[in-house]
């Protein structure tokens, strides 16, 4: 899958990753040029040479070697540290640069969206030949495609986050699943649920856990499109510290190919115009602004795949009935 | 006698909104008035009596925050609803703390929108019947409730 061009390394950071190899290969040359003089050095006849005196100019030149090599490591780890964190600063401006480009652009195709949207279902009313009728059904699909490539690309470049507050991961599931239940009806999914009966509170912002769990739900009714049995598993286990939700399906086990690039931006397994390829990105990004893990694994034994989410319990209890909490950063 | 049919006053900067609003919400029993500049529509708050607005938050000559709190003043019961082409959360934020109804984000589902209002205001073809229930259909997935009255 090919990736925008946008998110293809720039022309500074190709270079500095040429310079970096060059360190590299620099260190690892002096190290063997190095370790040939500590092999030569190791001779008794060296050390009887140099305890006589007389070859202390290649003593020096040894140690010279060393501490030119200690620095030079030194040297790689920091350029190694300072890259890594330039690395953090380009990839945050970009993300802030696609953030703000995005939100500008949102706002001016969401009108537009809502003007042809609603002239479409004004004359969807009408009466129509069935042919024209379905052709607008595919505009509206379309359309439904770019308003989600929008949302996407704004969740995914962090501008769609907002203040966290005490939730009850509960209320949250079971918002999902009541947004989901008419798109499993029609898919004849059986949903199973194990969420216990205690609340389980979380520091979290609703909309956006909302999101990582719909973008789950969705992508298991996908999943199980062709598949004889459609069933899918929701379960809750709480622990001291932490809340682990399983979300597991019935459709087909990921390749291993494919199960390693599942959370790279941009990369779908969807035919093309169907997935953004962000869905998946978006929910590590949430989670891990929420201090968690997702992953994603094949389960064993049976015919399935199961998606895992760890999320920190909140610590105290929220006062209730009193002024609310400081958003979380 | 015909009963009154309610007004809506809609003001947003794109000028097929409002008449695509127009036309699909005076089909459903209602008057609808439109102004593209947020600063007319408070002269005609002023001049005539309105049951509900529909404000555009982003607008180019004055804001709809602006158009908001200065609408309070003028007529500090009118029932009215936030829209945004953005999904800009401070903004939903602000329009909720200053009383919203509703926020609704833009593309938003036509009759989900008319079920809201008619869940806020009578229609004149639906009055002494029941009101539609506001759902979460279409396009636009997200709702924000009405904030809690203040203290």
């Amino acid at each position: 899958m090919k990736k925008p061009e946008i998110f293809t390394k720039g022309k500074i950071l190709k270079d500095t990753e040429k310079r970096e190899r060059a360190l590299w290969l620099l260190t690892c040359l002096i190290l063997v040029i190095y370790a040939l003089l500590i092999a030569v050095m190791s001779r008794p006849a060296v050390w009887d040479a140099i305890a006589q005196g007389v070859g202390w100019f290649t003593f020096i030149l040894l140690l010279t070697g060393l501490f030119v090599l200690v620095i030079l490591f030194c040297a790689y780890l920091i350029h190694r540290v300072v890259y890594r964190l330039r690395q953090e600063i380009i990839e945050d401006e970009r993300l802030k640069i696609l953030g703000q480009a995005t939100a500008y652009l949102s706002h001016e195709i969401n009108n537009a969206l809502t003007i042809t949207q609603g002239y479409l279902l004004m004359a969807s009313e009408m009466e129509l030949p069935p042919e024209l009728k379905n052709d607008l059904a595919i505009v509206r699909d379309k359309q439904e495609a770019i308003h989600n490539l929008l949302t996407d690309l704004l969740l995914y470049s962090g501008l769609g986050r907002s203040p966290k507050e005490p939730v009850d991961l509960r209320a949250v599931i079971m918002n999902s699943l009541l947004q989901m239940n008419p798109l499993f009806a029609r898919s004849n999914i059986a949903v199973q649920q194990k969420i216990p009966e205690t609340p389980l509170m979380i520091q979290a912002n609703t909309n956006q856990l909302n999101a990582v769990f719909v973008n789950i739900f969705k992508n298991a009714v996908e999943a199980m499109g062709t598949s004889v049995k459609k069933e899918l598993t929701l379960e809750c286990r709480p622990s001291a510290d932490e809340y682990l939700i399983l979300i597991a399906n019935s459709g087909p086990l990921i390749p291993s190919e494919v199960k390693k690039h599942l959370f790279e931006p941009f990369f779908t397994t969807k035919e093309s115009g169907r997935g953004t390829g962000l869905g998946l990105r978006i929910c590590k990004n949430i989670i891990a602004d929420h201090n968690g893990q997702i992953w994603i694994e094949n389960r064993p034994n049976q015919e399935g795949v199961r998606v895992v989410i760890k999320l920190p319990s909140l610590k105290e209890k929220p006062d209730v009935g009193t002024e609310a909490q400081n958003p979380g950063h | 006698m015909s009963e009154q049919k309610p007004k809506i006053l809609v003001i947003d900067d794109e000028r097929l909104i409002c008449e695509l609003l127009k036309r699909y919400l005076e089909k459903r029993g209602y008057e609808v008035t439109f102004f593209t500049d947020g600063r007319e529509g408070l002269k005609a708050i002023e001049k005539t009596t309105f049951n509900l607005a529909l404000i555009d938050i982003i607008m180019p000559a004055l804001s709809g925050i602006e158009v908001i709190k200065q609408l309070k003043q003028v007529a500090p019961g009118l029932v009215f609803i936030g829209m945004s082409g953005s999904l800009d959360e401070t903004g939903i934020a602000a329009v909720s703390h200053l009383g919203a109804a509703g926020f609704i984000s833009k593309p938003f589902d036509l009759p989900q929108l008319a079920a809201f209002i008619a869940s806020k205001i009578r229609p004149a073809s639906l009055a002494g019947g029941p009101s539609a229930p506001v759902q979460n259909v279409g396009l636009n997935k997200e709702f924000i409730p009405p904030p809690p009255p203040a203290p």
